[in-house]
């Protein structure tokens, strides 16, 4: 097998192969060239950089090589030089960043939906630089128009980075809850029997509920959290910084608890996948802290067994927890 | 591999080269169980290179810092062990990240000061040989016999100059040369999460 090269070996192999490449190389070179680049994707980044290393030096001998000697005092250039990149406003950056990609299903009037499955989360970029992040078994529909961003949540909860873009806002519907930001980042949680739940992250977001004359739209900062129960006002709570960071592991696929009761954690695995975690009535309110990979309720019930001392039987997608 | 990559490696030498040592410095403040930022490094421009329109990306230093940490996030899904700090560490880097503002734009007079301390730093025959070949545009040939030197040592001092600047560019051309590898940490140093064994 390949050995595992340093970061450092990788680096110098990229810098002789762009050395050869500017002398140019034989077919048979860049063959090989050309498999190195194939092994691993640090090669080929290790390579891309070194000839950008090159491409600086031309780029910048552009300005002559006096420029260059002068090596104290930074070198004056005439203003004509000063080629200033100008960039205006300020908005993420677009386009598709994560490698597995938004898959969409269909397209219907300029709407697209996305989903994932029970366990699976998704990051997609949508067409202005905003970041969706998907969790387990959720749906939502995308609807841009020039004046709006409009998304619907379906069901299940999702993570939004928002490009800035005043002149646009960025709306979540989940059932009668609109979710209202302009740039900023929060959570929309939708799942069934429960209020749909609205947690902040960065910025300020206005949340409203036309059809509920009982709930007054509210403002909500960074770090609260807002619950919309039917027919009731909307309540918000303030949350630690590091509180709104653990209910977020689900990106990496983790479920954190600080504390939680192990009725509440064997019913929050259970949205990750279909084993179900079965705890008896006098356990359930032991309570257990600790970060979990979230596809694998075996391990969680194994851990809770190890900390609360109890046993475990592993049944057929069925996890028993008893004394 | 059909990437065109001279036109490619002028684009990263413009748009991502130069926010290197920043993003650098931010990924070093965010522990990475068992990733080294140069891995991510690496890993970035591959992804970068990758992209089937470097045109239409319009703000490449967003777009390097969210690069960074698609990866980062694809890391720790498939690792199944991971430190209880690392989601706020994450956190922390794309936070701390705000929308670039003009100001923060390098200067090209800049990048040409950056390019002249780093060659400044090299060994005086790599130095050479490397304005010799990509400044003043000689060949190889005419490098060689400018320098009395054989076209193999020519070719050996631009494999070690072009090196030597990959380092260096990488850390906004100080003179903190080749860093240490950093040691791999030993699981155990680690609060463990359970997993499945």
């Amino acid at each position: 097998m390949i050995t595992r090269l340093s970061p450092q070996e990788i680096d110098r192999i990229a810098a002789e192969w762009a050395a050869r490449q500017c002398s140019g190389l034989t077919p048979a070179d860049q063959q090989a060239l050309d498999r190195w680049l194939h092994d691993d994707p640090r090669h080929l980044g290790a390579y891309a950089k070194a000839e950008a290393v090159l491409a600086q030096l031309d780029r910048v001998g552009a300005a002559g090589p006096d420029a260059l000697r002068i090596t104290d005092a930074p070198p004056a250039i005439g203003s004509a030089l000063n080629r200033r990149t100008a960039l205006v406003g300020s908005v993420a950056a677009g386009l598709a960043v994560s490698a597995g990609g938004a898959f969409w299903l269909w397209r219907l009037l300029g709407q697209e939906s996305y989903s994932t499955r029970i366990g699976e989360t998704k990051e997609i970029v949508l067409s202005d630089g905003s970041l969706v992040t998907l969790n387990t078994d959720s749906k939502l529909l995308v609807h841009y128009s020039k004046m709006r961003r409009q998304i619907q949540l379906l069901g299940g909860e999702a993570l939004f980075d928002v490009a800035k873009n005043k002149k646009r806002p960025f709306v979540v519907m989940a059932g009668d809850t609109q979710v209202r930001a302009v740039g900023t980042s929060f959570t929309v949680k939708f799942l069934p029997e429960q209020p749909v739940q609205v947690l902040v992250r960065e910025g300020v977001v206005e949340i409203k509920r036309p059809r509920v004359p009982q709930a007054p739209p509210v403002q909500l900062a960074a770090n609260t959290l807002a619950v919309a129960p039917p027919e009731a006002p909307i309540s918000t709570a303030a949350l630690p910084r590091i509180q709104v960071t653990r209910d977020l592991a689900w990106r990496e696929g983790r479920i954190a608890f600080d504390n939680e009761t192990l009725a509440n954690a064997a019913r929050e695995f259970e949205r990750y996948s279909d084993v179900q975690i079965r705890v008896p009535p006098e356990l359930e309110n032991q309570t257990i802290t600790g970060l979990f990979v979230s596809n694998d309720p075996v391990g969680f019930a194994r851990a809770a067994a190890i900390s609360l001392n109890l046993h475990v039987e592993v049944a057929n997608r069925e996890v028993r927890l008893s004394r | 591999m059909e990437i065109d990559f001279q036109e490619r490696a002028r684009w990263l030498a413009r748009h991502i080269l130069p926010y290197e040592p920043m993003l650098r410095s931010r990924l070093r403040r965010t522990f990475v169980y068992g990733m080294e930022v140069d891995d991510i490094i690496q890993e970035m421009y591959a992804r970068i290179v990758s992209q089937p329109s470097l045109e239409s990306i319009k703000y490449p230093r967003q777009y390097a810092i969210q690069t960074a940490t698609a990866i980062i996030i694809d890391h720790m899904r498939r690792s199944r062990v991971i430190s209880i700090n690392s989601a706020g560490d994450l956190d922390q880097l794309e936070i701390s990240a705000p929308d670039a503002s003009p100001e923060q734009q390098l200067e090209f007079r800049e990048e040409i000061a950056a390019v002249a301390r780093s060659l400044s730093l090299l060994p005086e025959r790599t130095r050479n040989v490397l304005i010799l070949r990509r400044v003043e545009g000689l060949s190889q040939q005419e490098t060689a016999h400018k320098l009395g030197i054989s076209i193999k040592t020519v070719e050996k001092h631009m494999a070690q100059g072009v090196a030597a600047l990959m380092a260096l560019f990488g850390r906004g051309g100080k003179t903190e040369s080749q860093p240490s590898t950093p040691k791999r940490t030993d699981e155990h140093d680690y609060k463990i999460i359970p997993s499945r064994d």
